[in-house]
């Protein structure tokens, strides 16, 4: 699919970003959090608390996504808030919708040799 | 619901008709507005019309949360029929759901996520809702009203119509108090937002409080809050006391019943 190769082009972590999440159930609860809420400007302590977790559960998971580009870190006053990168969040969902899209066709190709 | 979108020239609508005509045609452009009221009474809604109402005239809106996450509030407005989802993937509204203390810490800076926001996406119009969470912060009285006032000036200097929401704690009764910091100083218009005890019943009621710059109804209107959001309907005539939380029909209200 163009947009998603365009994508990838882009950001060429993608793929791993995708494989990191996928197994990992904190960074899943954080990407599926910033998917629908986009506009949470928060520090790690104040997303621990609307996540109803702690800011040391967070704290690698958190890492992980800065280090990937989907979330950026900000100085405001004296306080380090986490900022989503919107752009990066169509890319990744157009890179996302591909993968589920090439997986779906694998398995269902697969069915189709066993029988 | 399409509302007047073609407000007077140098008026932004506020999505409700019935408000608009309260204020001849709209808040005035550039101005703060605080939209004060008891729990339940719209402050909320309001601040989605006023949104709306933006996406309407092409005037793209902040829309700042403090307590309610996005998906409550892209949900709630989804419910009253404003897609604001989309509207923010269109890039006609930017949906900011951060702390107050955030707010007020760039106050110094150049560009600050507020600033961001508003640049973003062109806005002309922001919505803070609701300054009550400020309170959180522990300030002293007069430094909360420094900083706010520093706030207001910056919002001013970046022409967008500001439209905060405030709760006030008073149900009903003759005396409301609006803020501890005198918010009510700091903005040029304060919209009330309150019930009133009417037959044993409480009802929603709107008063324009104070409209700098600009002549305005100052009835009480009831306010009815329904499927598709705030309308503002007749005003209480015939009944008297209606804030004392004692209203009744007026001596000739009565006599007409007697007769």
């Amino acid at each position: 699919m163009p947009e998603a190769d365009e994508a990838r082009g882009r950001h060429p972590d993608l793929k791993k970003l995708f494989e990191v999440w996928m197994d990992n159930e904190t960074k899943l609860m954080i990407t599926v959090f910033f998917r629908n809420n986009p506009g949470v400007i928060e520090t790690l302590e104040g997303l621990a608390v609307r996540l109803g977790t702690t800011p040391d559960a967070l704290r690698d998971a958190i890492a992980d996504h800065v280090s990937i580009g989907l979330l950026k870190e900000r100085k405001v006053g004296d306080k380090t808030v986490l900022v989503y990168d919107r752009d990066m969040r169509m890319d990744m969902e157009a890179f996302i919708a591909e993968e589920i899209k090439r997986r779906m066709r694998d398995q269902q190709s697969e069915q189709e040799d066993q029988e | 619901m399409r509302v007047d979108a073609d407000s007077p020239k140098g008026r932004a609508s506020t999505g409700v008709q019935g408000l608009d005509r309260m204020l001849g045609g709209g808040f005035f452009q550039g101005d703060a507005v605080l939209v004060a009221g008891s729990p339940g009474t719209g402050k909320t809604t309001l601040g989605l019309h006023f949104t709306a109402a933006g996406v309407e005239a092409d005037e793209p809106t902040v829309y700042v949360t403090f307590e309610y996450l996005p998906q409550q509030i892209y949900r709630d407005a989804n419910a009253k029929g404003w897609d604001l989802k989309s509207w923010e993937e269109d890039g006609k509204v930017r949906l900011l759901c951060t702390t107050p203390d955030m707010v007020l810490a760039e106050s110094g800076a150049k560009a600050g996520i507020l600033e961001d926001a508003i640049r973003a996406v062109g806005a002309k119009r922001l919505v803070i809702d609701s300054m009550t969470h400020f309170e959180f912060l522990g300030m002293e009285n007069h430094e909360m009203r420094t900083q706010l006032s520093g706030l207001m000036n910056r919002l001013r200097l970046l022409g967008v119509t500001t439209v905060i929401t405030h709760e006030i704690a008073e149900i009903v009764g003759p005396a409301v108090r609006i803020s501890e910091w005198g918010l009510e100083f700091l903005v040029d218009t304060v919209i009330l937002l309150r019930y009133v005890e009417l037959e044993g019943e409480l009802v929603k009621a709107c008063n324009v409080l104070k409209f700098r710059g600009g002549d305005h109804d100052r009835r009480y209107r009831r306010v009815e809050l329904g499927a598709t959001g705030m309308s503002i309907e007749a005003d209480f005539a015939g009944i008297e006391d209606i804030t004392r939380g004692s209203a009744r029909r007026t001596v000739q209200e009565r006599a007409r019943g007697l007769i």
